[in-house]
């Protein structure tokens, strides 16, 4: 009988109340398969070709799909994907690089160097116009002595040639998917932890979940559906009622008020240096801007902390170059501050005194068309009289890329490296030289050669420093800020971490990382 | 009544010609190149070529006209510059959605108009009556556009009753489809409801001075039965056809009502084209809608003309 | 008693309607005088700022005095209103005039071609012939011109048939008169009545369809201000300062509401049997 007052069963039901009333556990919950995740973003993509658009959101929507050698982390470092390890020879010019093993395309095929072979030669195919074309134009040849092993000869030396393979732009496709008549994708196939399904032009991008994807057990989504939603208000109100559960820009209006009223169904989250740099451009292939005094009076007559205000609202920094004051490439090089008195006088050498007629050709999205307003009006000041033209952003980009502009505004993401900085807009063989308004001048050429093949950073400072002055001197590629941003997502998304260019996925973070909680 | 249907039917397709004169004239309004227009300027001469050629601009006008009438016929309205697929197959997936919008819209707008109407005309001078107007002068007078921003503020934002944007197919989720429906639906149907009102009012107030409602109320019918019976489809006659005309101004609405929503509808398509300065797309959008809200409009005459004994006798 | 109480009503809307019509001419046409400030002049550092002293109406995302804007904008959209109506009319009355008195294959033919135009949604027509016509503040005028010339017409066409039947015009023909004699001196003038009242419906009507444009991005382009383009900037900060779309909603719907009223009193007035 005294058996069953065993002192563990009188402290049983003290100890049932005390277990009861302490805070539960926070579980390191499991990832549960399933669940669609619907991404508000602000633009329509161009095409579903990674290889034939500049666009920001070309990255951001196909990330999931297509796959590169190497890409960015959250932090920009640069991280293993496709290629498990790669190393620079002794010549400094031969990089190997080794792919992982088993990796299948969507269509059931596996990767091979081959594969490798055929994409980035088709981004340096002049033809296809692709905007790596100029990352990638120290590669001299591409030799695949076995079907896991792809060796890069450069012309010369360069130091961070790796950092040029990342980022969807230089995704690898498989052979098939191109049709070699017309150099025309012909099925969106990447290697991606999500499998294209369809594209309804602004409505949405559907893809599911590649269920061979090389990572094992992920991605733990059934499908991921995109939806452009230019309009910012929406977009955000369309987060906080749930009719999407992620969204990578919300307005910085509204960041503040955001923070002070925290709601239990959605997080935001704070991607410092996320919104890029804000960035004018004036096209020196047309008149007026062909005269240097034109540019540097326009140069004069803007008021960087205005722009900054219209492009970031009260989360951005006025700058002179294209890095965030925070960065450790963030250069010491003289501010030009405004000056409208300089400005008149400019005009005056150059012939203009009451200033001239221009157009300014925007992107119909939030954020291009806040800061047209405003150049215009500064530009007003001097009587420089700017029509702002807006064309959807398809179009506005196309426009963009063939150089048919006069003066336009758009933003660059944040940049790891000052090759990546500079070389691509700015270089005559850049890949994409219409962002600096064809900026011809030979020094800059040498100097942005010089910087890839040195590899000590105080040189490279050196060198980049006299590139930053050079710009602001030829006045054609106007950077006048940076910015912060913010992501959202409904707190059943778990798993997400935003990167600071803003792709869907990542190595290290992104939708194969992400779940759906009940 | 034959000879009326044939009539109307005779007039409506030489409506529908001239309406196709006018849209394809859209594209030579443009004061200077079209083709660049579209383009852009420093697109290669092999592709402007192309283009030209593809449009048949190279051809003398009524060329032209008659090349495009006869494709546009055969269910061929060209293809979009810009996302290069046939203008066809974009309006067949974006009009359904569109008609949508403008049923739920009618719907809505009845659903007010008609109730409120006959009270204000059976209370007349009263504050019910002077209220209805006031409401039906505010649907007439407050853009759309406002009122549509104004009611995501309020319902879907602050009250979350509704969710904000987007459009979902009804035979995929029909509850879901018909929540996303309310917002939109209410902020086109609202102006209607405006405009109707004071039709339904002045309708039922004619025929309530008409000797037979006074015959029947000294007789001692109820009033109900009165209004029920006789005074409504006596009054709502001249609503029907109102009505037609005013499918045509919703349809027009719906343009902007999509562009406040994110509904992928025919007017979100033309406004892009717009934008992109896309003309085949345009013009097969704005003729698209053009001709169904003729059609509309001739089916509610007939349906019209079928009830009026005066027309169906005749 | 009911109808006294009735007509005095109507009037009562009407001076209402005329009141609200002629704030809006001055406003449009004091705008220099009234605005206080340039109303393109930005200030980066005092934006969204609710309504003060200094600023009446508050400012926009750019700094902008928004009463400045809104008093500018009354401006366009007086302009709007006005040109289009007066280009609607210039070339709608003598074509439906025409098309009314002389009958027969002329009245056929062009009506026949304004039902086509009149087919189209007001504003879906308007996009196509911005779109057509170009960017830029004439081509939304013109555009809503082009639109309303049907309507217009039609009006006088229906008031020239009404008035050709009249007596006096079988005897000023007898008498010898021309056509266009007859016109001039007898159909027309007793026309003007229901030209007038369409002409000030019309009016409010251009003020939204150009609202509609400029919100679609199809309108008067930036800078200048527009009440449609101020209530599409202000969406993006309506939860944080509403009183930026507030302002220039409510102005186009006064502006309508004074107009539409105005047009039914003078429909009252000059001409109670054209009661809607």
């Amino acid at each position: 009988m005294r058996r069953l007052h065993h002192p563990l069963l009188t402290l049983a039901p003290a100890l049932l109340l005390i277990v009861s009333i302490l805070p539960p556990a926070t579980q390191a919950q499991s990832p549960a398969r399933g669940g669609t995740l619907t991404v508000g973003v602000p633009a329509e993509l161009k095409t579903l070709d990674p290889h034939q658009s500049a666009l920001t959101i070309t990255y951001v929507d196909l990330s999931p799909i297509f796959q590169t050698l190497v890409d960015l982390g959250p932090s920009l470092e640069l991280r293993p994907l496709l290629a498990a390890s790669w190393k620079v020879g002794s010549d400094n010019l031969t990089w190997t690089f080794n792919l992982r093993h088993g990796v299948l395309f969507h269509n059931g095929r596996e990767l091979t160097s081959r594969d490798v072979k055929f994409s980035i030669e088709r981004i340096l195919d002049p033809k296809t116009g692709a905007r790596g074309r100029g990352d990638l134009s120290a590669v001299d040849s591409i030799a695949t002595p076995d079907p896991y092993t792809v060796q890069f000869k450069l012309k010369s030396p360069f130091s961070v040639f790796p950092t040029k393979l990342t980022t969807t732009f230089q995704a690898i496709l498989p052979v098939e998917a191109v049709n070699p008549a017309t150099n025309e994708l012909v099925k969106p196939i990447g290697t991606g932890p999500f499998a294209f399904v369809e594209w309804k032009t602004n409505d949405h991008l559907t893809m599911r979940r590649f269920d061979r994807y090389w990572e094992k057990g992920k991605p733990y989504l059934d499908e991921v559906v995109i939806k452009p939603i230019p309009d910012e208000t929406v977009r955000l109100t369309a987060l906080q009622t749930g009719d999407v559960n992620l969204i990578l820009s919300v307005p910085q209006a509204r960041i503040q008020d955001l923070f002070a009223h925290p709601s239990n169904d959605y997080v935001i989250r704070l991607v410092r240096g996320g919104g890029g740099q804000g960035v004018v451009i004036l096209n020196t292939r047309r008149k007026p801007f062909d005269n240097l005094k034109i540019r540097q009076a326009v140069a004069y007559a803007l008021n960087k902390r205005e722009l900054t205000e219209a492009a970031f609202r009260g989360w951005g920094h006025p700058v002179n170059q294209n890095f965030a004051p925070s960065s450790p490439w963030y250069l010491k090089v003289k501010e030009r501050a405004m000056d409208l008195a300089k400005s008149k006088q400019l005009l005056g050498e150059a012939g203009m005194p009451n200033g001239f007629k221009t157009t300014a050709t925007v992107g119909n999205s939030s954020d291009l068309l806040a800061v047209a307003p405003v150049y215009q009006a500064e530009l007003r000041r001097v009587g420089i009289d700017v029509a702002l033209q807006a064309f959807d952003v398809p179009t506005w980009a196309k426009r963009i890329d063939s150089g048919d502009f006069d003066m336009e505004n758009t933003g660059f993401f944040a940049k790891v490296d000052p090759d990546d900085g500079y070389y691509r807009y700015l270089h005559s063989n850049g890949g994409v030289w219409q962002l600096s308004g064809f900026l011809a001048n030979p020094t800059l050429d040498r100097l942005l050669d010089d910087g890839r093949v040195e590899s000590e950073t105080e040189k490279r400072k050196a060198i980049y420093a006299k590139v930053v002055e050079i710009v602001q001197e030829e006045s054609s590629m106007l950077i006048y800020g940076s910015g912060d941003t913010a992501a959202g997502w409904r707190t059943t998304v778990r798993g997400f971490a935003p990167q600071i260019i803003g792709a869907l996925s990542y190595p290290g973070g992104g939708v194969q990382e992400t779940w759906i909680s009940k | 009544m034959i000879r009326y249907l044939q009539a109307r039917v005779l007039a409506l397709l030489l409506i529908l010609v001239l309406m196709s004169v006018v849209v394809f004239s859209f594209l030579h309004l443009t004061p200077g190149d079209p083709v660049e227009a579209m383009l852009g300027s420093e697109v290669d001469q092999e592709t402007k070529d192309g283009l030209r050629h593809a449009l048949g601009l190279d051809q003398p006008l009524p060329v032209q006209y008659g090349l495009w009438m006869s494709r546009a016929l055969r269910g061929d309205l060209g293809s979009s510059i810009q996302m290069h697929q046939r203008v066809s197959a974009l309006l067949a997936e974006k009009l359904p959605v569109t008609i949508e919008l403008t049923a739920a819209a009618s719907v809505v707008g009845l659903l007010i108009a008609l109730p409120a109407g006959v009270l204000a005309a059976v209370r007349r001078n009263s504050a019910v009556d002077l209220g209805a107007m006031g409401i039906a002068l505010a649907g007439v007078s407050i853009p759309s556009f406002w009122l549509g921003v104004m009611l995501i503020l309020l319902f879907a934002l602050h009250w979350r009753i509704f969710p904000s944007i987007g459009y979902v197919p009804i035979f995929r989720d029909p509850i879901g489809a018909l929540r996303h429906l309310v917002l939109p639906a209410v902020t086109l149907g609202l102006g209607l409801a405006g405009t109707l009102t004071r039709m339904v009012r002045s309708g039922v107030l004619e025929e309530l001075g008409h000797e037979y409602v006074r015959t029947a109320k000294a007789k001692g019918l109820r009033f109900p039965t009165v209004i029920n019976r006789h005074v409504l489809r006596n009054a709502l006659l001249p609503t029907l056809t109102v009505l037609g005309v005013q499918v045509s101004v919703l349809l027009g609405g719906a343009v902007i009502t999509e562009q406040i929503f994110a509904w992928p509808g025919v007017g979100q398509l033309a406004v892009q084209a717009v934008q992109s300065r896309d003309y085949p797309v345009l013009q097969g959008s704005i003729l698209i809608i053009a001709v169904l809200a003729t059609v509309v409009q001739l089916v509610v005459d007939l349906a019209y003309a079928f009830m009026d004994p005066r027309i169906r006798l005749s | 008693m009911t109808r006294a109480y009735r007509h005095f009503l109507r009037n009562r809307l009407g001076i209402a309607g005329a009141t609200l019509a002629a704030l809006l001419l001055i406003v449009a046409l004091g705008a220099p005088w009234l605005a206080r400030e340039d109303p393109l002049d930005m200030h980066m550092a005092e934006t969204l700022r609710p309504p003060s002293a200094q600023h009446w109406f508050g400012t926009d995302q750019f700094g902008r005095d928004v009463w400045a804007r809104v008093v500018y904008g009354a401006r366009l959209s007086f302009t709007v209103g006005l040109v289009s109506m007066l280009l609607a009319t210039t070339l709608g009355m003598p074509l439906g005039a025409a098309a009314g008195y002389l009958g027969g294959t002329v009245d056929a033919v062009a009506m026949r071609v304004m039902d086509a135009i009149l087919a189209f949604p007001a504003i879906l027509l308007a996009i196509g012939l911005v779109a057509a016509l170009g960017p830029g503040r004439g081509s939304g005028i013109i555009a809503i011109g082009i639109v309303y010339i049907p309507v217009l017409a039609r009006v006088t066409r229906g008031a020239v048939l009404a008035r050709r039947a009249e007596e006096y015009v079988d005897a000023a023909r007898a008498v010898g008169v021309t056509d266009w004699g007859i016109l001039r001196r007898h159909v027309l003038p007793n026309s003007i009545a229901p030209i007038l009242v369409q002409a000030t419906v019309g009016f409010a009507s251009a003020v939204v369809i150009e609202a509609g444009l400029s919100f679609l991005g199809a309108g008067t382009p930036p800078p200048t201000p527009s009440w449609g383009s101020m209530l599409n900037e202000a969406r993006q900060f309506m939860v944080v300062a509403p009183h930026v779309a507030v302002f220039p909603g409510a102005a186009i719907s006064l502006a309508v509401l004074g107009f539409n009223l105005l047009g039914d009193g003078l429909r009252d007035v000059l001409d109670p049997r054209l009661k809607a």
